[in-house]
């Protein structure tokens, strides 16, 4: 398994680019199509098989219906997406499934949207706008942002401190970087911590 | 990407070197794989996808490597040149580096989170996406460096410059400076505080 980093100015988003030995890739996030991700999937001689998503925000979909009139492949994400004629697959919680030989694992993870799912492959997670180098995804509100910070403690942080992340937006990390770093996860104990001692 | 096996000791956490099935630290011939990993880079020869994790470097010039979706991490580099070098998807995360050069490097994507500086000159590098969190600097210099989307948040920095330095999304959310200057540098680009 190879996976390659792609940087859209538009969007500011990452794409991760994941083939296996026979030819066959996965994109996550397409969230722009332009030539130099062409270029990545061409030189490194892959198809696109499948799409994920980690939730449903232009800068993490806008590339599909380009894509779509290059490859066929399948998309799967939390949420329906209905407006292309390509096939469509829903993810539950907690889901193993195997795509061309790569085995992945879903979790729920809603905070930054309602659909956020953070992808595990391997010993890597894809985690989309969840959980970003240094900082938690944006929310739009107090309940959201007290979600997305319950939903990371319960289902990320036990995770194995060793794993790779590649995020949504900005420079990749470990979960062990961010366990100790995070800012917004280490506000939030600061917080925590403050309230019991009061 | 490298090879995410662990190390076959048991309640070792560390991954193992390439090729093998132990980390550094584990393995017999611990000497021999740092010699022969050290010398690949003093050859310039490309490396992709290789992991070594807890190398000890002194006083070496692997000035111009390249290095693809590698793991240094828990590495310790004294007087090394790294200059010129590039470096895409590499992990050194909490790594020590003293004395070292990195003067126009390319680095983009690659991973230097809780590592400690000192007396490092990062001058005229490219430096985007990378992930700076939390590391520990002091008297070192960025000066004149693109660090576009670059990340030091929870960075604890004393003595550095970053004058003249591209700071477009760069994030010092939560860091620490003690006489840090950022001279005709775009600051207001970057980001200082969590409500920003």
């Amino acid at each position: 398994m190879k996976i390659f980093f792609h940087f859209s100015v538009i969007g500011f988003s990452n794409t991760y680019l994941i083939g296996n030995d026979e030819g066959d890739a996965i994109l996550i996030d397409p969230g722009h199509m332009d030539l130099q991700l062409l270029e990545l999937i061409e030189s490194n001689h892959y198809y696109i098989r499948h799409i994920l998503l980690t939730h449903r925000h232009p800068s993490h979909t806008a590339g599909i219906g380009t894509l779509s009139k290059i490859y066929d492949f399948d998309i799967y994400s939390y949420s329906p997406f209905g407006e292309l004629t390509t096939a469509y697959h829903p993810l539950p919680e907690n889901h193993e499934f195997e795509l061309s030989g790569i085995k992945i694992n879903t979790l729920h993870v809603p905070g930054h949207s309602s659909d956020s799912i953070v992808y595990i492959i391997d010993k890597a997670m894809f985690t989309g706008d969840v959980l970003l180098s240094g900082r938690v995804g944006e929310t739009d509100s107090k309940l959201s942002h007290s979600l997305l910070m319950r939903s990371i403690k319960d289902k990320l942080l036990p995770l194995d401190d060793r794993m790779i992340m590649f995020p949504g937006h900005g420079a990749p990390s470990t979960l062990k970087i961010e366990s100790m770093f995070n800012e917004d996860l280490l506000h939030e104990m600061r917080v925590h911590t403050h309230e019991v001692s009061e | 990407m490298f090879d995410f096996t662990f190390c076959k000791e048991p309640s070792c956490h560390d991954y193992v070197v390439s090729g093998t099935d132990t980390c550094l630290f584990h393995s017999k011939d611990r000497e021999e794989l740092s010699a022969d990993f050290t010398h690949r880079l003093e050859k310039h020869e490309t490396i992709g996808s290789y992991s070594i994790s807890g190398l000890e470097m002194r006083k070496k010039d692997i000035s111009g490597s390249k290095l693809y979706a590698c793991n240094l991490s828990h590495s310790e580099f004294i007087d090394v040149d790294f200059s010129n070098s590039y470096l895409q998807l590499c992990f050194l995360q909490f790594s020590t580096f003293i004395r070292c050069k990195f003067k126009g490097i390319v680095s983009k994507y690659s991973v230097f989170s809780g590592s400690k500086f000192i007396d490092c000159d990062f001058t005229e590098s490219d430096i985007l996406h990378s992930n700076f969190v939390g590391i520990d600097a002091k008297n070192c210099i960025f000066d004149d460096s693109d660090l576009y989307y670059t990340d030091f948040v929870n960075a604890i920095l004393e003595d550095v410059s970053f004058k003249d330095c591209n700071l477009k999304k760069a994030d010092f959310v939560a860091s620490k400076r003690v006489n840090v200057s950022f001279k005709f540098s775009n600051f207001e680009e970057a980001t200082f505080s969590r409500e920003s």
